[in-house]
């Protein structure tokens, strides 16, 4: 009943896909940036991507839970000022504050878990099961499949093409990954 | 209420917030013990709020329990409308 009330299903969802974009393109830009700079020590890779999963994901949590918050607030006194009632208590103040919670755990939860699933390889090459190359290519072969994956959701969710919503994440991908290297070498 | 005397039937004028569906909270009320049926009408929809008509029948209605199921519901009673009340049969 929480989840109608405070209509939660559908701003999960534009977080969660909002937010694992954010996500996957950090990790591309990590993943770019450690390739154009030489870097041969896969734990320095590890610990960044990581760090930085861990700083979108934090970052996810706090930013969703105060904005939530301040709007939820606000929708609760407007309606408490349409009623000339207090709210404290009811199910509909529960359920904003169910939804505040929500939304920022899936804000915080999903950067970080498409992050860490895409630098998940090269844990292969930290235990030399893998070279750090083709690691590197593994986790950004990785990150721009879930990209596409993301996108067939959306596309799923707009009722939609689902190719098309695939493959316009899978080139923003791409495009991040090649852009980085022209950055990379200024 | 005086000894012997039972609720039968209460109509109660209230504004809620469109986000409460009216089936949730009419079933929320007929769950109550001494309830045996209860419809709700929409009178008039405005921006945030509707509202609504309450009407609810029943073998011995305790009202107090009412309004606190329908103030869990966020919704706020501005009036009771209609009231109806029995004599309790007595059995020797």
């Amino acid at each position: 009943m929480y989840t109608e009330i405070s209509r939660i299903g559908e701003i999960s969802r534009r977080y969660f896909v909002m937010n694992a974009f954010d996500g996957l393109l950090t990790i591309i830009g990590v993943i770019m940036g450690s390739f154009i700079s030489g870097v041969d020590d896969v734990k320095i890779i590890i610990g960044t991507g990581v760090a930085a999963s861990w700083a979108m994901g934090v970052s996810g949590f706090i930013g969703a839970l105060i904005t939530e918050q301040a709007e939820r607030e606000r929708k609760v006194k407007d309606i408490e000022k349409a009623i000339l009632t207090e709210l404290d208590g009811s199910i509909l103040e529960k359920a904003e504050k169910f939804a505040v919670i929500v939304a920022a755990l899936i804000d915080g939860l999903s950067p970080l878990l498409v992050s860490v699933i895409s630098i998940s390889p090269l844990f292969l090459s930290l235990y030399s099961l893998l070279s750090l190359y083709y690691s590197l290519a593994l986790s950004l072969f990785l990150a721009i499949f879930l990209l596409f994956i993301i996108g067939l959701y959306l596309g799923k969710t707009a009722g939609g093409n689902l190719i098309y919503y695939g493959l316009i994440m899978t080139t923003s991908g791409i495009l991040v990954a090649i852009t980085s290297l022209f950055i990379g070498k200024v | 209420m005086a000894q012997g005397v039972s609720l039968k039937k209460v109509v109660i004028d209230a504004l809620k917030p469109h986000e409460i569906d009216i089936l949730d909270l009419s079933k929320a009320i007929c769950l109550h013990n001494g309830i045996n049926s209860v419809s709700i009408s929409v009178i008039e929809m405005d921006v945030k709020t509707e509202t609504i008509k309450i009407t609810v029948t029943g073998d011995d209605i305790d009202l107090n329990e009412i309004k606190k199921i329908v103030e869990r519901y966020s919704t706020a009673i501005r009036s009771i409308d209609e009231i109806s009340v029995a004599k309790q049969n007595h059995r020797h």
